[in-house]
């Protein structure tokens, strides 16, 4: 019973965690290339659509 | 010839002043005044503020850069704007007090005039706060310089085995920057782990978001895992992954030594007891006194309450249902003063992009809507490509930059470490949402999109050496994108 209400002090008991896996993957360096060319080419289709415009 | 003042040498108004040098002809003139010698990489403030690199490494002089490109600068604090002239003369002028040393006041005349002179930083609105009182900010290199010799102290007393207890978010009910404060935080745990003494310390991230991950835009909305998750999920989950307590929707109403003083939005009033306190301040604008041709004052003609220029947005004030996105400014041009324009920080924002909150005391509490890098340099390029435009016969601005027609990329830091730190990578688009567009969520879930990872932290250290070189507008400056 006791951890019980333990539980439902603990606000940070409701939030999603990363897994194990999750936190690896994070400094795993050969992932982590990819993602650093995955976001460089996001950020840069992004601001290819924030460019100023043009005004009719 | 024309004569253009750019007011402000920060993101946006440098980029302003190094594009308009770059546009205009040699027939015309680009001066720059601004109090400080120096530029400042902001964002890297948080590093300073943690010890982890030295104020050098986030300034640079900025007269040289200036002198080579042919920009005039004037090292002055503007405190009075002239759109008229005055009875001598019909030629718009600015007055400002030099911060040289001479003390003098100098009158510089304009054609053009772009304010970018950011945020005020209101620590006054708060008893208590700030440098010189009684928390430490990270807002300019001084400040951070303070913040890490507090921080040291706090672990040399923990290593002889005393505890100590880390308050770290917004000072004010509204304030904004909350991503700034969220970076703070994890890099302070971040730091007191590699210190060893993490098991010593109790951090407390104290916001006046409604939700974490708010950040003054509403959060934002991302997808993963099969799901369509807000933001408040990964900043919950970061916070909880290294032991950070939070507390939202607070509104510090005084820091006294040792305690901050707080109401939160069901009215309450607390206390909160610290060793080191890192707290932002509301901002406020520049706060200029605007002046017609008799002498007459006609400030509020130019400058909301806030002490922000108005510019060409929607500034009737309606309940947060009826807010659009097409309130937001998309010239920034004065709709009083043609030749005006507001970039950056400096222009009023048309109200905010969170919902608002009051406590049953009257109080506010929320976010002011921030102003990021990316978007205060694209609008100093783009009011940059206007002024050109007009002074080459164009009749008014012919490009637009609205906030909600433009995306953001914010790389936070979360532990400055080559192999083992990481960062939060986002993109926003747009950075105002936009329900008529997007009826769901305000944003193209496409291009709205985040990570946590060691890359992050790659990134946000390209991000700090591909800046600064631009910023020095070394060769081929112009290329890197804002
Ligand atoms: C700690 C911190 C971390 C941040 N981290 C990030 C981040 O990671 N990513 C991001 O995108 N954004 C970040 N930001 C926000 C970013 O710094 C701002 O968006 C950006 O600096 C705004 O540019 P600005 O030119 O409008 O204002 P500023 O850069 O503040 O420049 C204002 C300029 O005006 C000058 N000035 C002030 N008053 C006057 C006057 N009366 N007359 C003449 N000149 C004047 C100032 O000296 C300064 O040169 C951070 C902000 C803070 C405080």
């Amino acid at each position: 019973m006791d951890h019980k209400s333990s539980i439902a002090k603990d606000p940070e008991y409701f939030v999603t965690k990363p897994t194990a896996f999750t936190q690896f993957m994070r400094t795993f360096i050969p992932w982590q290339l990819l993602r650093f060319i995955v976001f460089n080419l996001k950020m840069i289709r992004m601001i290819g659509l924030s460019h100023a415009k043009k005004l009719d | 010839m024309a004569k253009v003042v750019v007011l402000g040498a920060g993101v946006s108004g440098h980029t302003a002043s190094s594009f308009l040098r770059k546009w205009l002809g040699k027939s015309h003139s680009v001066t720059v005044v601004s109090p400080k010698p120096v530029y400042n990489w902001i964002p890297s403030n948080i590093w300073v503020g943690v010890g982890k690199i030295s104020p050098e490494k986030v300034v640079f002089p900025l007269q040289p850069v200036y002198e080579r490109k042919n920009i005039e600068f004037i090292q002055a604090r503007a405190h009075t704007i002239h759109p008229e002239g005055d009875e001598s003369s019909s030629t718009p002028f600015i007055v400002a007090g030099r911060t040289d040393g001479s003390n003098d006041s100098v009158r510089v005349p304009y054609d053009y005039l772009v304010n970018a002179t950011g945020p005020k930083l209101d620590f006054g609105r708060t008893p208590g706060l700030g440098p010189g009182h009684n928390s430490v900010s990270v807002c300019e290199p001084g400040h951070a310089v303070e913040a890490a010799a507090s921080l040291k102290e706090s672990i040399s007393k923990m290593r002889a085995g005393e505890r100590q207890k880390f308050v770290v978010g917004t000072g004010h009910g509204l304030c904004t920057c909350e991503g700034a404060a969220w970076e703070y935080v994890v890099n302070l745990e971040f730091e007191l782990r590699r210190s060893g003494v993490r098991d010593k310390a109790e951090i407390l991230f104290l916001t006046n978001e409604y939700e974490v991950g708010d950040f003054g835009m509403g959060g934002m909305h991302l997808k993963r895992g099969g799901y369509v998750i807000h933001s408040k999920t990964f900043t919950e989950s970061v916070f909880a992954e290294r032991g950070i307590k939070w507390q939202t929707r607070s509104h510090v109403k005084a820091v006294e030594p040792g305690v901050v003083h707080f109401e939160d939005l069901s009215g309450a009033h607390g206390e909160v007891p610290f060793d080191f306190a890192m707290l932002l301040p509301p901002f406020k604008g520049a706060g200029f006194t605007v002046f017609d041709k008799s002498g007459a004052e006609i400030t509020e003609k130019l400058i909301a309450p806030n002490g922000f220029m108005k510019v060409d947005a929607n500034y009737e004030q309606k309940p947060f249902e009826k807010w659009l996105a097409s309130d937001w400014p998309t010239t920034y041009q004065s709709t009083a003063y043609a030749n005006v324009f507001a970039a950056g920080i400096a222009f009023a924002p048309p109200h905010g992009i969170s919902r608002p909150m009051v406590s049953p005391n009257g109080t506010p509490i929320a976010p002011a809507p921030p102003r990021t890098g990316m978007p205060s340099a694209s609008i100093g390029k783009t009011v940059a490509r206007n002024i050109v435009g007009m002074i080459g016969g164009e009749p008014g601005p012919r490009y637009g930059a609205s906030m909600s027609k433009m995306g953001a990329a914010c790389v936070a830091s979360a532990g400055a470490s080559l192999w083992n730190g990481s960062a939060a990578a986002m993109t926003v688009f747009p950075i105002v949402p936009d329900f008529d567009t997007y009826p769901d969520y305000g944003r193209d879930l496409g291009y709205t999109f985040g990570e946590i990872g060691l890359s992050g932290h790659w990134i946000k250290q390209l991000l700090h050496h591909m800046f600064l070189y631009k910023a020095k507008l070394r060769p081929g400056w112009s290329l890197i994108p804002e």
